[in-house]
């Protein structure tokens, strides 16, 4: 069964989103001399509506908590990347170690870390790294076997988008930039 | 007939021209089903090198990566749950729990034959309709209903995907609230930039496409792997028979038709036939419930249909010189480097380079086919490779996939902040197509909205005086009134 508060907390987020963007249409609200609506009447008409089916979400959680435990409980929410057969679903926070959690959260920081240094180091002197620092990440424990995988992407994206397809990728700045450059003249 | 034949015979009575028609083929086909990856990845690299074609060839090359390119993009949406682009995506409601039953071959199959199918019979009817459908098309759309058709569609897109009708509304909703961000459409007044000039030219979809469907899926499968929930799916090369297709002949039939149509209109074509035929496909079905738990007849309403708007899209694009999609748009900027402009005088300025078009693009949907059935021998391999191995090469390939089009970091910062966005929404059941799908049909529809107003001196009453944009409005209406009234379609989910 659902837990109430967070079935409620769900609706009020998207109230309180919906608030704060309208409260923001007023930074740009132009009168256009040649349209009426001018610049917030659209991105405006978007918000109601998301207040609006923000509440009809908010009625329907009431709703299931008033039927209670008599009524049959809904089938719950299901999206397109949750199918119907059975997958299963990554457990929740309070399930497993600390260490785990660590891992989990490391999961979405280590690609962050990666656009950041690829942004001031160069994509082709970061990427073999992120290559092999993610697979051992996700379980893959043997260093031999990271290590041929991870300069085997690296070889094939050189190849591909660098020596066939001269393909424009981050070069970082500074020092980094006239090394990457050189690099990709070698490579080339 | 004697046109296509010309075509065909200046095709590869040419070793160049044969020599591209292979690459498109084979490059289309590829960066499709590479993860992260897609055609229109491949489209945007070799913009610049098309300079060095002639005006045929770059048009060929890319009228053949269009064809096999959307084909390309379902095996990705079957195999790992990540459409190669937005109009694969319904593909996946359904492919990806057939891969999960063990029945990737079949559900790869049902896609290869049925994208032959829809685009084949689309690339014949290109050939015969294009002046009149492009007359037609000229006088029949304006604003107005190009306005009445995205509300129509907006109301199908709210109701695919998800069961849980206000949470597929706010996803929408939030989707085309992203694709305000940016200069508004009439006055050029910037929205919600905070300042910034990067957000003043929008978000492009691009990155938003990646980031929702590839990198939301690294997130979503590496937390299983690292809470010890993943289960890898099952390898099985099994194709369908005969019987199999025959039985769902009237949905193949259908979709072509949805396809064909819905392929016509300039800036929605392929995504819109794509979800409409999903929807019609469980409206029409006696077991709507078995839709979204791996129904077969899913993955032929969808690639069927996203392949028939291949054919269709061209003429839009040839006769008035209107983009149906990303892909067309680019072929425009081909057209410019070559200093052409198309439009209704190309079909008789450029009258082999049309046929040459034509029939390559028909070429490239019988060749799909034969080479389809080989690749689903080999594609439903890299199933095999364990994800760990293949999440980081979809983070780099994305990357690369986000950066390439625009040469922006931000682009990059975009996909990842889309990627984690995707993550949570998706956990509480949103659905992310329909996120996407607002992005794309809310820039469009908000630029037809503002132009139908203005036109109709901001009276809601003028869509009813005329008969196209009334029933296109009273049909989103109905559509809305029946996601309300009906109970949910999909089946309960498990987990």
């Amino acid at each position: 069964m659902k837990r109430p508060r967070g079935t409620v907390l769900e609706p009020l987020v998207w109230l309180a989103f919906a608030g704060t963007a309208f409260a923001l249409t007023y930074q740009f609200d132009e009168r256009l001399p040649t349209y009426r609506f001018g610049a917030t009447g659209w991105p405006r008409a978007i918000i109601v509506g998301i207040a609006l089916a923000g509440l009809a979400l908010l009625l329907a959680s009431f709703v299931r908590m008033r039927a209670g435990p008599e009524r049959a409980p809904d089938p719950p929410a299901r999206s397109y990347g949750s199918p119907a057969v059975a997958e299963p679903v990554a457990r929740s926070l309070g399930e497993v170690d600390w260490k785990t959690n660590v891992r989990r959260l490391v999961t979405f920081a280590l690609p962050l870390a990666y656009v950041l240094t690829m942004d001031r180091v160069g994509f082709l002197l970061v990427t073999p790294l992120f290559l092999a620092g993610y697979m051992y990440l996700l379980g893959l424990r043997r260093w031999v076997v990271v290590a041929v995988v991870a300069l085997g992407i690296y070889g094939l994206v050189l190849v591909l988008f660098v020596k066939l397809l001269f393909t424009p990728l981050p070069l970082g700045a500074g020092v980094f930039h006239t090394l990457n450059a050189r690099y990709v003249d070698l490579i080339r | 007939m004697n046109d296509f034949l010309a075509g065909t015979s200046l095709l590869f009575g040419d070793p160049a021209g044969v020599v591209l028609f292979v690459a498109g083929l084979i490059g289309g086909l590829v960066f499709g089903a590479i993860p992260g990856l897609s055609l229109l990845t491949l489209a945007a690299i070799i913009l610049p090198f098309s300079k060095w074609m002639s005006a045929t060839h770059a048009i060929m090359f890319y009228g053949v990566i269009y064809c096999s390119g959307v084909y390309g993009g379902a095996v990705t949406a079957i195999l790992f749950n990540i459409p190669g682009s937005v109009e694969n995506a319904p593909t996946a409601f359904d492919g990806f729990p057939m891969t999960r039953k063990g029945w990737a071959g079949k559900a790869i199959g049902f896609a290869v034959t049925c994208s032959a199918i829809g685009g084949t019979l689309s690339a014949i009817f290109m050939m015969l309709a294009t002046a009149p459908i492009a007359h037609w098309a000229v006088r029949a759309f304006g604003p107005i209903e190009m306005f009445a058709l995205i509300f129509f569609a907006l109301t199908v897109v709210a109701g695919v995907g998800t069961s849980s009708l206000w949470k597929g509304w706010l996803s929408l909703l939030l989707g085309i609230l992203i694709g305000t961000i940016g200069t508004d459409p009439i006055g050029g007044v910037g929205r919600f930039t905070f300042g910034n000039l990067y957000l003043l030219a929008g978000i492009s979809f691009v990155p938003v496409i990646l980031g929702f469907f590839a990198v939301t899926e690294v997130f979503v499968q590496g937390e299983r792997i690292i809470t010890g929930v993943f289960r890898a799916s099952k390898v099985a090369i099994d194709y369908p028979s005969f019987a199999e297709f025959w039985r769902l002949r009237i949905a193949i039939a259908r979709s072509t038709v949805i396809g064909f149509f819905c392929g016509l209109l300039p800036g929605i074509g392929a995504t819109l036939a794509a979800f409409l035929s999903y929807n019609e496909a469980v409206r029409w079905s006696r077991h709507p419930e078995r839709f979204g738990t791996g129904e077969p007849e899913g993955v032929v309403a969808s690639e069927t249909a996203n392949n028939a708007a291949t054919g269709a899209a061209m003429i839009p694009l040839l006769a008035l010189g209107l983009p149906g999609g990303a892909l067309t748009a680019i072929m425009i900027g081909v057209f410019n480097l070559h200093d052409m402009d198309p439009g209704p005088l190309i079909l008789v300025r450029a009258h082999d380079l049309v046929w040459v078009l034509f029939a390559s693009m028909f070429w490239a949907s019988v060749a799909i086919l034969l080479l389809g059935i080989l690749e689903t021998k080999t594609t439903v391999h890299l199933l095999r490779i364990p994800f760990p191995v293949l999440a980081p090469g979809i983070l780099v390939f994305s990357t690369i996939g986000a950066y390439a089009l625009r040469n922006s970091i931000l682009d990059v910062w975009t996909m990842f902040v889309a990627g984690i966005a995707g993550y949570i929404l998706r956990r509480r059941a949103y659905s992310l197509p329909a996120i996407v799908m607002g992005v794309i049909l809310g820039e469009i529809g908000e630029s037809a909205f503002s132009k139908a107003m203005i036109m109709m001196d901001y009276s809601f009453w003028g869509f009813f005086t005329r008969p196209v944009p009334a029933v296109l409005v009273i049909l989103g209406l109905a559509t809305m009134i029946l996601n309300v009234v009906r109970r949910p379609r999909f089946q309960p989910a498990t987990e």
